[in-house]
């Protein structure tokens, strides 16, 4: 296969996944049709009363939102596949497309919220909350509890390894790849690395055992999976970061690792966490009520309440989690994740306009 | 099977949420749901559970080691020590009888019944003797 044809058929293969990515975001694959926003007795996060889901008003609000976020969403994945320009530029237009779909997804959250307020009666704050005396885990088989352990250390150990690698090849590794900055991508992996840890180890000791589910082994087992769904993905993302800094090492006069390699290997992750993300839907349990109150909510998604000990609690919607802003460990997570991110843009960020003239220069010369 | 004992506060009551659990331990071990030797769960995670201060459940667990019936010690937790064989003070008796009186006027004052009463009085003997 000549190399225009295999950039071609890259790029159209990269333009596919990053448009599906887009339309499947985490804010929003929760959308399609069928799924009702309620956990407990809320909806939208809102506590009603128990009938308001199945009233007109609150089908009405649900059919506005779902009408308007794929829309907004297929909008948004239509004008990238289409428009985006080929090369580096694509890749940089995906992250903010991401970007987008989120904000787009928190503003008509927040409206849908807003109008369930105004429409529906609101029904009281629930008081009593249970705990079981007996401890979890017992039911939890062993290869899932060692796969989510592998998969818990992968992200952070990954970055690490490759870290002690580079230095240890320093005067090895080619000149004109710029080793400190492929150095300064790896400190971006290890503070990504650390923090999706962080949130595994605090999905295993800092929540509660009622949320998601209704009993502490049922709440363990999906805390698990969510847990293994993030390994995955950032293990996959990290992984492919760590790869193409040591593919030059090994394959001398390679540039980066070639896409026949990483493609696939970023098909099976995604394939991966799709069937964890199945998996979790069968068992979130709806009746898992939230015991916290509304006010708890700071700007429809960030959960703040100083009075309660867990580090990480559902969604309002009760798909995935969020950590709770009032802990302190959690602006520590937060603070080592950006300053590592900080450290590495500020080394590569002179390299972006350096990477799309390089990538002009290939395309033309094969044109 | 697995055993069961679940907790259950409710965090509007006038009743101090450390009351709450503490009495609630108590009844467990009084009607056997926890047995001598039984790990109670750590402070923080129980914490975490009820959604609650750590040192609330931390005073529960205070209260019933000074009852005798949990062996706090450090580096293991707390387990269940199981109830005193040892002869009640007589004050305690008296006292037992003031509190019963109290509460059963203040349930028929708030409308349940007699024969209710009597009925969940004898209901609590029958579970103390099996």
């Amino acid at each position: 296969m000549s190399d225009a044809t295999s950039i071609r058929l890259m790029d159209l293969g990269l333009r596919t996944l990053q448009a599906s990515l887009i339309l499947l975001g985490p804010k929003i694959w929760p959308w399609l049709p069928g799924r009702v926003p309620e956990r407990g007795s809320t909806f939208f996060g809102v506590r009603v009363p128990p009938e308001f889901a199945r009233s007109d008003t609150g089908r009405n609000i649900l059919r506005t939102f779902r009408r308007r976020l794929w829309t907004g969403i297929f909008a948004l994945a239509g004008i990238f596949a289409v428009a985006a320009p080929d090369g580096v530029i694509q890749t940089l237009l995906f992250f903010c497309a991401v970007t987008m779909s989120w904000l787009i997804s928190w503003v008509l959250y927040g409206i849908a919220e807003r109008r369930t307020r105004i429409d529906a009666e609101s029904a009281p704050e629930p008081s009593v909350r249970t705990a079981t005396l007996f401890p979890e885990g017992h039911s939890q088989s062993r290869g899932l509890a060692l796969l989510a352990w592998a998969l818990t250390i992968v992200p952070v150990a990954m970055p690490l390894t490759t870290g002690i690698l580079l230095a240890l090849n320093w005067s090895r590794y080619p000149v004109r790849l710029h080793p400190d900055r492929k150095l300064s991508i790896i400190v971006m992996g290890v503070g990504f690395g650390l923090m999706v840890t962080s949130i595994q180890l605090a999905l295993r000791i800092g929540a509660r055992g009622s949320d998601w589910a209704t009993t502490p082994d049922a709440s363990l087992k999906y805390r698990t999976y969510l847990g293994l769904m993030m390994g995955i993905v950032s293990a996959a993302i990290i992984g492919n970061m760590c790869t193409d800094s040591l593919w030059p090492l090994y394959r001398p006069g390679a540039t980066m690792a070639p896409f026949e390699v990483t493609f696939p290997v970023l098909l099976i992750a995604l394939g991966f966490a799709h069937w964890v993300r199945f998996k979790l839907a069968k068992l979130f349990d709806s009746r898992s009520g939230d015991p916290m109150a509304d006010r708890c909510w700071k700007w429809v998604f960030f959960y703040y309440n100083p009075s309660d000990p867990a580090w990480v609690v559902p969604t309002r919607s009760g798909i995935g989690c969020s950590l709770n802003h009032a802990r302190a460990t959690v602006w520590i997570i937060y603070g080592v994740a950006t300053v590592s991110c900080l450290l590495a843009f500020i080394q590569i960020a002179h390299l972006v306009p350096d990477l799309i003239r390089t990538d002009f220069a290939i395309r033309e010369s094969l044109h | 099977m697995a055993r069961s004992a679940q907790l259950k506060i409710d965090v509007s009551s006038d009743v101090p949420a450390y009351r709450q659990i503490a009495d609630q331990v108590r009844a467990l071990v009084v009607e056997g749901a926890l047995e001598p030797g039984d790990s109670l769960p750590p402070v923080r995670k129980l914490a975490l559970d009820l959604g609650i201060h750590f040192n609330t459940i931390a005073e529960a667990y205070r209260t019933l080691a000074r009852e005798g019936l949990l062996d706090i010690t450090h580096g293991h937790g707390a387990r269940v020590a199981g109830i005193s064989s040892k002869s009640p003070d007589p004050e305690e008796a008296e006292n037992f009888r003031q509190r019963l009186r109290e509460l059963v006027a203040m349930v028929r004052s708030r409308g349940l019944s007699t024969r209710r009463i009597v009925g969940e009085l004898r209901a609590v003997v029958d579970g103390l003797e099996q």
